[in-house]
């Protein structure tokens, strides 16, 4: 069966009645701070595993054959939250352009990146096209975490809430996110993925030279290099997705992306 | 301040990375399949609290996104009941927006909040296809590889999802006369 037209598209047979109902929930909104305020409750309770056989035990399980274009649909979900919401709608058009992923010009060092095509006009086809932009980090209003009281049965662990209505927890948490830095990576390759999902290549190749840039050593350096393939396999560039998959298999053979590149690389299309 | 309860399992790396990879689809899965706005924060901590307690037995066949979306759906739809149970004890028509309460819906609560009264009248396998197709914009191949359901059984539950949605707007039309951005007038 075709795909039919989304609703929010007119002349999809939607109403306008419909259309009107439907707009108001394209965007999703994370409050500001939320993410580490919700990460330090669950940390507060359990012990810390720096690495060892654990970690290496849960990467393998947790991450193995996973799907890049899951990992990506789920950032294309994501993507729409907080500064980027330009996925909803702009995932309705996806653009066939011609892109090349060669680095582009590093004048665009913003941590947060969107690329802005003009509507309608699939032409641009070098990086140095890619209009990018920055962003500021989503600085919508904070209001005090939300101090409810649960009826739920208690949990082991203090949940949330319980963590965010202590006076004193309600500030940041004493012991600063470890994971600041991670943070920045996985959003600048969320804004990729999410690109890379709406058909914005552009914008997928302007994000992840940011982060080939910003977080040349990260630790989501495989997952930049996985996206970065798939970009170049979506813009046709097969010969040079095909190389670049083979030195990624050759340099993370047991990458949880590593079926997901093979693939790319002998795909046709 | 670190007080570890007896058995709860230890925060890894992997568990930090799926946590910041994936935070923001876990909070907008969860909006999206319902759960007011009010209790997202908790929420969320709970689908990760069950990442972090069953980490080890993920075994990876399928993907961390579809994992995490199951969590979502299930912890989604008790929350559902709990609160269908408390419309219930408060006398309001289970069968969805119903007279007194759509006026009081319309008049005080914003657009979102509508919507939401729309999609809570969709079960919830059909809200997540509905809401992943019109609202994310996903594909109907993605969607049937998140929630690990044929692509058929997608178009069909969007269909189904549709037909719905279309009964309740117009229900709510037949009642108010609903003007797009927020103002609704009663005739």
């Amino acid at each position: 069966m075709k795909a039919p037209k989304r609703w929010i598209e007119t002349q999809s047979g939607s109403t306008a009645l419909e259309r009107a109902l439907l707009s108001p929930g394209l965007n999703v909104e994370v409050p500001a701070g939320v993410e580490d305020r919700i990460w330090a409750s669950l940390t507060a309770a359990a012990p810390v595993v720096a690495t060892g056989a654990l970690a290496a035990h849960a990467a393998q399980g947790a991450a193995s054959k996973v799907p890049l274009s899951v990992i990506a649909k789920a950032f294309a979900i994501g993507a729409a939250s907080g500064a980027l919401l330009t996925g909803g709608l702009s995932a309705l058009e996806p653009a066939r352009i011609a892109v090349h992923a060669a680095p582009a010009p590093s004048s665009a060092p913003p941590s947060s990146v969107r690329a802005k095509r003009p509507a309608g006009s699939p032409v641009p086809s070098s990086a140095a096209s890619v209009v990018v932009e920055a962003v500021p980090p989503p600085a919508e209003h904070s209001p005090a975490a939300p101090a409810r009281e649960r009826t739920r049965a208690p949990e082991q662990v203090p949940r949330w809430s319980a963590v965010a209505s202590e006076p004193v927890s309600v500030a940041p948490p004493p012991v600063a996110p470890p994971g600041s830095r991670l943070k920045e990576e996985a959003a600048t390759l969320r804004q990729a993925r999410a690109a890379l999902r709406r058909g914005d290549l552009p914008g997928a190749s302007a994000a992840l030279e940011v982060a080939r840039s910003q977080f040349g050593n990260g630790a989501l350096g495989e997952e930049r290099e996985a996206l970065t393939i798939e970009l170049l396999v979506r813009s046709g560039q097969h010969a040079a997705a095909d190389a670049r998959a083979a030195a990624f298999l050759r340099s993370f053979p047991n990458s949880p992306h590593a079926a997901h590149v093979r693939s790319f690389a002998s795909e046709p299309q | 301040m670190v007080s570890p309860a007896p058995l709860t399992p230890p925060v890894t790396p992997v568990l930090e990375q799926i946590y910041r990879e994936h935070f923001h689809f876990v909070w907008r899965s969860l909006r999206r399949l319902g759960v007011p706005e009010a209790d997202l924060a908790d929420a969320v901590h709970d689908v990760f609290l069950v990442v972090q307690k069953k980490i080890d037995g993920f075994e990876g066949r399928s993907a961390v996104t579809t994992w995490l979306y199951s969590i979502c759906m299930r912890l989604a739809s008790d929350l559902r009941r709990s609160s269908r149970r408390t419309r219930e004890v408060l006398g309001a028509d289970g069968d969805g927006i119903a007279g007194e309460q759509t006026t009081t819906v319309c008049e005080q609560r914003q657009e979102l909040e509508l919507l939401d009264a729309l999609l809570d009248e969709l079960p919830l396998d059909q809200r997540a296809v509905f809401t992943c197709y019109e609202l994310d914009g996903m594909s109907g191949e993605q969607i049937a590889e998140l929630l690990e359901i044929p692509l058929g059984t997608v178009w069909s539950r969007l269909r189904l999802a549709r037909e719905r949605f279309r009964r309740s707007a117009s229900r709510l039309r037949a009642r108010q006369d609903f003007r797009p951005r927020g103002s609704v007038v009663t005739p």
